[in-house]
C-alpha cells in the first residue's frame, strides 16, 4: 500500500498527456455513405476515406514531406526501368485480427488488383501495357513483382493499394491499418476502432494509433458540418469553403489553416470536337488558337480570386500547381487580364467590334454558352464574373448549370455543349494525368478519344507523355513535362483559371495535427492524432 | 346588417385618419384605466366578441394594416411593370471592388458576393418571380378548377377516372420530366424564356392535389340545401354550376392559389439546385432564397433574408387584399 | 365490405406500378442516364470506365426491366443499386422507419396545430382570424423547407417540425375556410338563436361536421410532407426516404428510383383513397366515388 500512491502519482507524472492511449474518440464528417469496403473498389473520396484509415500499404506518401516512406514494406528496389520492384516486408506483421501478414498475403493482393473481372481502379494505376504482372514470393517476407511494361512513378502507386488478408471469408477481411472499421449505419455514421496489432510505433515508443476510436458522420451540408465543428461535435474540416473559412477564422483564428494552393486547378475549354452538334460558325472559332488566348486574356483571373475565393486561391499558369514544387515548370506565367490585347488577338482572326457586339468574319455575332454543375456557388460566380468579362469584348455568354449526370453526359457522350467550365482533381505524378493530355485519352477533353492526333501540337504532346512514363529518372521525366506544360500553354485547348488553396479547420483540441496540402489534408497521420480532454 | 352595409361601413372607417385613429385609442385607454379603477359591481362573464371590442383600440387598425397591404402590392405591380422606377441600377452590374457591403446610401440594401445591388435584384428578381409565379398558380388553380370541378359536379365513371388519374399524376417523378425538358432546350436559350418555361411546367404539372381539395369541395356542395333548392326552381347543368357552385368554391380556390404562389417560387429555388430556373445574370426572388440555405452567412449579413420578407409581405398583403369582401367587423 | 377493399388496393395497386413504369422510362430517358461523376478521374483506365457505365447503365430497356423487376419483386427481391452497392430492400429496411415518423408525425402534427389554430382564431373577430391566419401561413409558405431544416438543427428540435411546418399552411388555410363556412350555416344560427352554449356550439355544430375535411387534408398533406421530407433530410442528414430518393435522382440510379416511386404512390394514394373513404362514410351523398 504505501508503494501504490507514490506508484500512481509517477505513473501520472510520466503519462504523455498527448497519447492518453484508450481514451479519445476522433470525429469528422463523410459527405456521403462509402459505396464499398474493398479496398480495390474504392472509386469515390468516402471509400477512400475508409481505406486510407483501414488499409495497410506497403509504401506511405507523406503527405506533408511528400516524400515515400517505407509502410508495411521496410524497403523496397525498383529495377528494370520500373518494370520489377523487389520487397522486403518488416518482421512480425499482423493484420487486425492477429493473423500473420506475409509476402503471401502481398502477392494475392497483387493478382486481385490485377484480375480483369474485378476491373480495380487501383489495378488501373500500375496497367501501363498489355500483359499480366508476376509476383514471386521469395521468403516469408519477400518477394518481387514484375510488369509487363514499365510502370512510371511506381513506388507511388503502392501508395494506393492495401493489403488484404487473403485468407479471410468476404465481408470479414481484418486489415493492416491503423484502424478497422467496427460499426457501420448507413445514412449516420461509420465508426473505427484501434487495430490493436498495428505495426507502426510513435516517437516515444508507445504503440500506435493513439486514438481509440474514429468517428466518421454522414453529412453532405457544409453548414450544418461548420456548425458541428463550432459546437465541437468534430475535430477537422478537411474542405473549406473560402467564406466558410473566413467565417471560421474570425471566430477562431487558430483553427483554421490555408496551405496555398493545391494541386487542383479550375479550367474553361472549348468544344472542338468534330462532330459536335453545335453550330459551325462557333467550331470554327473554338477551333482558332488566337480566339482561345484573347478569351484567356480577357478573363481578370485576379478579380476571381479576390472575390469568387476570398484571396484564397491563385491564378494557374498550367496544368500544374505551383505548390507542386518538383513538376511544376516556373517558366510559366499565367495570362494578364488585358481585353485591348484580347481584342487587338481577335481583329489578327478577322474578328470585329461594332458597338457592343463582336462579329466575325461571316458577321456572324460572337456568342456561346458555358456549362458547368449545378449547386457549387464558386463556379456559378466565377461564369457570371467571366461573363461580365467577355461583355466587354462584345461577346455574349449564357450561363447554363446542369446537374452532375446531365452534364457528364453532354460533355463526354452528345458533346452538345459550347464550352464547359470544370474543375480537375489532380494527382502529384504527371502520369496522373495521362489521360487528359494523351490525344486518344478520354479525358482529353476538347477532343477526346482521338483516333489519331488533330494537330501537330497533340501528336508532339503524345510523343512527350509517352516518354516521360517510360522514363526512369527524374530529370528526363521532369524535361519532358516541362515541356508539355509549354507547348498547352501556348496553344491554350484549356484555358486555366485559378489554383485554389488548400484550406481547412482543425479543433484546438486535436493535438498532433500538422495539415498538409495533399489530400487527406488533416488525418494524413490519423495514428497520431489525439484528442485533448 | 346586410352585407352591403356591412362593407360600407368597413369602407368609412379605412378612410378614417390616424388622427382619429390616435385620438380614440387614447380615449378608449383613459376609459378602461378609469373603469378598472372605479368598478362596483361584480365581474361578470363576457362573449368573446365584447371582450374583444372592450379591451381591443375601438377597432383594430385593419384598415391601416389594409392600407399597409395596397402599398406593398403597389410596389410590387410598379416593380413588376416598372422596376426602372424603384431603381436606377443595372442588376448585373458587377462593382468588384464593393463585395458583401452592408447597407449603406450607395446601396440601400447593400451589395451580394459578386458586388451587385441588392436593391435593385430584389426589384427586378420580384419582378420575374411574381409575375411568373402568379401565371403560373392561376394556370394550376383553373386547371384544378376544371378537373376537380368536372369530376365533383357530375361523379359517377367520371369522377373515378379523374381520381385515378390524379393519384397517378401525382405519384410520377416529375423532376426527370423538369430534367428531361431542360436537356432538349439548346443551352444558349435566353434566362427569362428559360424561367418562363420552368414556371409553365411548374403550372401545368402543379394542379394534381388542389384538383383533389376542390373535388371533395364540389361534393360537399352539392349535397348541400341551396343547391337542392336551385334545383327545385329549375336550375340545372352548367348555369346551376357556375351560377351556385362556383362562387362557393371561391373560398377553397384563393387558399390554393395562395398556397401555390410561394410554392412555385420556392419550387423554382429548389429546381435552380438542379440547374432548371434562372440563368445568371437574371435574378429571381427564387435564386435570391437559395442564399437563405447558407445560413452560416446570415450571421455576418442578416440583410439576404429580405427576398423571404419581401415573399411573405406580398403573399400576406394579397391575401388581406383580395379577403377583404370576406371581413366583418 | 370486401369487395370495396378488394377495389381499393387494386386501384392502389395499378396506378402504383403504372407509375413505377412511366417513372422508370422517365428516368431512362432522362439526360444523364448511366453517368456517373467518377467517370471524370483521369486516372481509370477504358475498362474500368466502360464497367462503370455498364452497371450504371444498368436497366436500359425499360419494359423488359420493369418485368424483370416486377417478377423479383414477386419473389420478395427489390432488386441491387447500381449507386449505393446495396439490396434495395436493405435499404428500405434502414430508412422506411424514419421517414414513416417524419411523415406521419409530421402530417399530423401540422394538421392538428392548423385545426386548432383555425379553431383558436375562429372565436376572434375575423379581421384578426384572417391577418393572424394570413400572416402565418404566408410566413410558413414564403421559408423554404430546406432553410426550416436547419433552423431545426440550430435549435436541435427534431426535424418532425419541419415537415409539419412545411404542412402546416395548406392545412390551416383550407381547414380555416371550411370553419368559418361552417359557422355561417343555417343550423349554427338556429342553435345559437335556441340558447346553444357557445362551446357547445363550437365542438358540435361547428366542428363535428367538417372532421371530414380534416380527413380530406390529411390525405393532401401526406403527399405535401414526403415531399418536404426530401430537403429536410438531405439538410438534416437523417437516413431515410427522401435522402435516398434524392441520392439516386442525382445518380440516376433505375432500379432504386422505381421502388421508390412504386412505395411512394402505395403511401400518397392509400392516404387519398383513405380520405376518401372516410369522407364517403361521413357524408354518403359525397362518396360517389367509391
Amino acid at each position: 500500500m504505501k508503494l501504490v500512491l507514490p506508484a500512481l502519482v509517477c505513473q501520472a507524472m510520466f503519462l504523455p498527456g498527448v497519447s492518453a492511449q484508450g481514451s479519445g474518440e476522433l470525429r469528422f464528417c463523410l459527405r456521403s455513405d462509402p459505396k464499398t469496403f474493398d479496398p480495390q473498389l474504392v472509386e469515390e473520396e468516402p471509400s477512400e476515406t475508409i481505406r486510407y484509415l483501414t488499409g495497410g500499404v506497403l509504401i506511405r506518401l507523406n503527405r506533408s514531406t511528400q516524400k515515400l516512406e517505407p509502410a508495411l514494406a521496410s524497403s523496397w528496389q525498383v529495377s528494370e526501368k520500373g518494370r520489377r520492384i523487389d520487397f522486403k516486408l518488416r518482421p512480425n506483421l499482423e493484420f487486425s485480427d492477429g493473423s500473420p501478414l506475409t509476402a503471401d498475403d502481398v502477392a494475392w493482393t497483387m493478382r486481385r488488383v490485377f484480375d480483369a473481372a474485378l476491373h480495380s481502379p487501383v489495378g488501373d494505376g500500375f496497367r501501363s501495357g498489355p500483359g499480366d504482372v508476376e509476383t514471386r514470393v521469395t521468403a516469408p517476407d519477400a518477394l518481387t513483382i514484375r510488369f509487363p511494361a514499365p510502370v512510371s512513378a511506381l513506388a507511388l502507386q503502392f501508395d494506393q493499394m492495401a493489403i488484404e488478408c487473403r485468407r479471410a471469408p468476404k465481408g470479414q477481411a481484418p486489415v493492416a491499418g491503423p484502424f478497422a472499421v467496427a460499426e457501420y449505419k448507413p445514412g449516420n455514421y461509420v465508426l473505427l476502432r484501434r487495430n490493436e496489432h498495428y505495426w507502426k510505433h510513435g516517437a516515444d515508443g508507445r504503440a500506435l494509433p493513439y486514438a481509440a476510436t474514429i468517428r466518421l458522420d454522414i453529412q453532405q451540408n457544409r453548414d450544418v458540418e461548420a456548425l458541428w465543428f463550432r459546437r465541437g461535435q468534430i475535430h477537422w474540416i478537411g474542405k473549406l469553403d473560402p467564406e466558410l473559412y473566413d467565417l471560421l477564422g474570425r471566430e477562431s483564428p487558430a483553427s483554421v489553416h490555408d496551405a496555398g494552393p493545391s494541386l487542383d486547378w479550375v479550367q474553361l475549354w472549348f468544344n472542338q470536337t468534330p462532330s459536335a452538334p453545335i453550330v459551325p460558325a462557333r467550331k470554327a472559332w473554338f477551333a482558332s488558337s488566337a480566339f482561345r488566348r484573347a478569351i484567356s486574356f480577357a478573363i481578370n483571373r485576379e478579380d476571381i480570386c479576390r472575390v469568387v475565393y476570398h484571396g484564397h486561391a491563385q491564378a494557374a499558369a498550367g496544368p500544374v500547381s505551383p505548390s507542386n514544387k518538383l513538376w511544376f515548370n516556373a517558366a510559366l506565367k499565367p495570362d494578364p487580364h488585358s481585353p485591348g490585347h484580347a481584342l487587338d488577338l481577335l481583329a489578327g482572326d478577322g474578328f470585329r467590334k461594332r458597338g457592343d457586339t463582336l462579329f466575325d468574319r461571316a458577321g456572324t455575332a460572337v456568342e456561346f454558352s458555358i456549362v458547368t454543375n449545378s449547386g457549387n456557388r464558386l463556379h456559378e460566380r466565377m461564369l457570371t464574373m467571366i461573363q461580365q468579362d467577355l461583355a466587354v469584348l462584345g461577346i455574349r455568354v449564357r450561363i447554363a448549370t446542369l446537374d452532375f449526370p446531365s452534364l457528364i453526359e453532354r460533355i463526354t457522350r452528345s458533346f452538345d455543349y459550347d464550352a464547359c467550365l470544370l474543375p480537375i482533381i489532380a494527382g502529384i505524378d504527371p502520369s496522373d494525368q495521362m489521360n487528359v493530355w494523351l490525344s486518344s485519352g478520354a479525358q482529353h477533353e476538347w477532343y477526346a478519344r482521338q483516333p489519331k492526333p488533330a494537330t501537330p501540337w497533340e501528336a508532339e504532346v503524345d510523343r512527350l507523355m509517352r516518354a516521360q512514363a517510360s522514363a526512369i529518372d527524374e530529370e528526363t521525366r521532369k524535361a519532358a513535362w516541362d515541356r508539355v506544360q509549354q507547348i498547352v500553354h501556348d496553344q491554350v485547348p484549356c484555358i486555366f483559371l485559378v489554383n485554389p488553396d488548400a484550406m481547412c479547420a482543425v479543433s484546438p483540441k486535436l493535438r498532433n495535427a500538422a495539415p498538409a496540402l495533399l489530400w487527406p489534408r488533416v488525418f494524413w497521420n490519423a495514428d497520431q492524432l489525439a484528442v485533448s480532454p | 346588417m346586410t352585407r352591403a352595409a356591412r362593407i360600407r361601413a368597413t369602407t368609412a372607417r379605412e378612410w378614417e385618419t390616424l388622427g382619429a385613429l390616435t385620438a380614440r385609442s387614447c380615449s378608449w385607454l383613459v376609459n378602461i384605466l378609469h373603469t378598472r379603477g372605479n368598478r362596483t359591481e361584480p365581474r361578470r362573464s363576457r362573449s368573446g366578441r365584447e371582450w374583444w371590442r372592450r379591451y381591443t383600440p375601438p377597432y383594430l387598425p385593419v384598415g391601416l394594416l389594409r392600407a399597409v397591404a395596397y402599398a406593398v402590392l403597389l410596389l410590387s405591380v410598379a416593380a413588376s411593370v416598372a422596376p426602372a422606377l424603384l431603381t436606377r441600377s443595372s442588376y448585373q452590374q458587377q462593382y468588384r471592388e464593393d463585395i458583401n457591403v452592408a447597407p449603406c446610401a450607395r446601396f440601400p440594401l447593400g451589395t451580394d458576393d459578386l458586388g451587385r445591388d441588392r436593391l435593385t435584384r430584389l426589384v427586378y428578381g420580384a419582378r420575374t418571380s411574381l409575375l411568373l409565379a402568379c401565371a403560373a398558380a392561376l394556370l394550376s388553380t383553373a386547371i384544378a378548377t376544371l378537373v376537380g370541378g368536372a369530376a365533383g359536379w357530375i361523379g359517377g365513371g367520371l369522377e373515378k377516372a379523374v381520381l385515378w388519374g390524379t393519384d397517378l399524376f401525382i405519384s410520377l417523378p416529375w423532376l426527370f420530366l423538369l430534367l428531361t425538358v431542360r436537356a432538349l432546350l439548346p443551352l444558349d436559350v435566353s434566362p427569362g424564356s428559360s424561367l418562363a418555361i420552368t414556371f409553365l411546367l411548374l403550372g401545368l404539372l402543379g394542379w394534381a392535389s388542389p384538383a383533389r381539395v376542390v373535388r371533395a369541395r364540389v361534393r360537399s356542395l352539392v349535397a348541400s340545401d341551396f343547391v337542392l333548392q336551385a334545383r327545385a326552381c329549375g336550375s340545372s347543368g352548367v348555369r346551376l354550376f357556375v351560377r351556385q357552385v362556383v362562387p362557393n368554391m371561391k373560398p377553397v380556390l384563393l387558399a390554393q392559389f395562395f398556397v401555390s404562389l410561394p410554392l412555385f417560387v420556392l419550387s423554382e429555388a429548389n429546381l435552380g439546385v438542379l440547374g432548371l430556373g434562372v440563368a445568371e445574370p437574371l435574378p429571381s426572388l427564387g435564386s435570391l432564397l437559395r442564399e437563405l440555405q447558407e445560413y452560416s452567412m446570415l450571421n455576418s449579413r442578416p440583410w439576404a433574408i429580405l427576398p423571404a420578407v419581401v415573399l411573405t409581405c406580398v403573399v400576406a398583403s394579397l391575401h388581406l387584399v383580395v379577403s377583404r369582401s370576406e371581413v366583418q367587423p | 365490405m370486401l369487395v370495396l377493399f378488394a377495389r381499393g388496393v387494386s386501384r392502389i395497386l395499378s396506378i402504383s406500378l403504372l407509375a413505377g413504369l412511366i417513372g422508370a422510362t422517365f428516368v431512362r430517358l432522362g439526360p444523364g442516364f448511366g453517368a456517373s461523376v467518377q467517370e471524370l478521374d483521369p486516372r481509370l483506365s477504358d475498362a474500368t470506365r466502360a464497367e462503370m457505365q455498364r452497371r450504371n447503365g444498368a436497366g436500359g430497356d425499360v419494359p423488359r426491366y420493369y418485368a424483370h423487376w416486377v417478377a423479383s419483386v414477386l419473389r420478395g427481391d427489390l432488386g441491387f443499386s447500381p449507386s449505393l452497392q446495396r439490396p434495395i430492400s436493405e435499404l428500405l429496411r434502414e430508412r422506411a422507419g424514419i421517414t414513416a415518423v417524419e411523415v406521419a408525425g409530421g402530417t399530423a402534427a401540422g394538421v392538428a396545430t392548423g385545426f386548432l389554430l383555425a379553431v383558436v382564431l375562429l372565436g376572434c373577430p375575423r379581421p384578426l382570424a384572417s391577418l393572424l391566419g394570413g400572416l402565418g401561413s404566408s410566413v410558413a409558405l414564403s421559408v423554404p423547407a430546406a432553410v426550416m431544416a436547419l433552423l431545426c438543427l440550430w435549435l436541435d428540435v427534431n426535424p418532425v417540425w419541419a415537415v409539419a411546418a412545411a404542412v402546416l399552411p395548406h392545412a390551416f388555410q383550407y381547414l380555416a375556410d371550411v370553419l368559418r363556412t361552417s359557422a355561417a350555416s343555417d343550423h349554427v344560427l338556429a342553435a345559437r338563436a335556441r340558447g346553444v352554449g357557445r362551446f357547445r356550439i363550437l365542438f358540435l355544430h361547428v366542428v363535428a361536421p367538417v372532421l371530414g375535411e380534416v380527413a380530406a387534408v390529411s390525405g393532401m398533406a401526406v403527399s405535401i410532407a414526403f415531399g418536404a421530407s426530401i430537403p429536410i433530410e438531405a439538410v438534416c442528414s437523417r437516413p431515410g426516404i427522401g435522402q435516398l430518393v434524392w441520392q439516386a435522382a442525382m445518380s440516376r440510379d433505375l432500379p432504386v428510383l422505381v421502388n421508390m416511386t412504386v412505395l411512394i404512390a402505395i403511401v400518397t394514394i392509400g392516404a387519398n383513397t383513405l380520405t376518401d373513404v372516410v369522407v364517403a362514410a361521413r357524408n354518403p351523398a359525397q362518396g360517389g366515388a367509391r
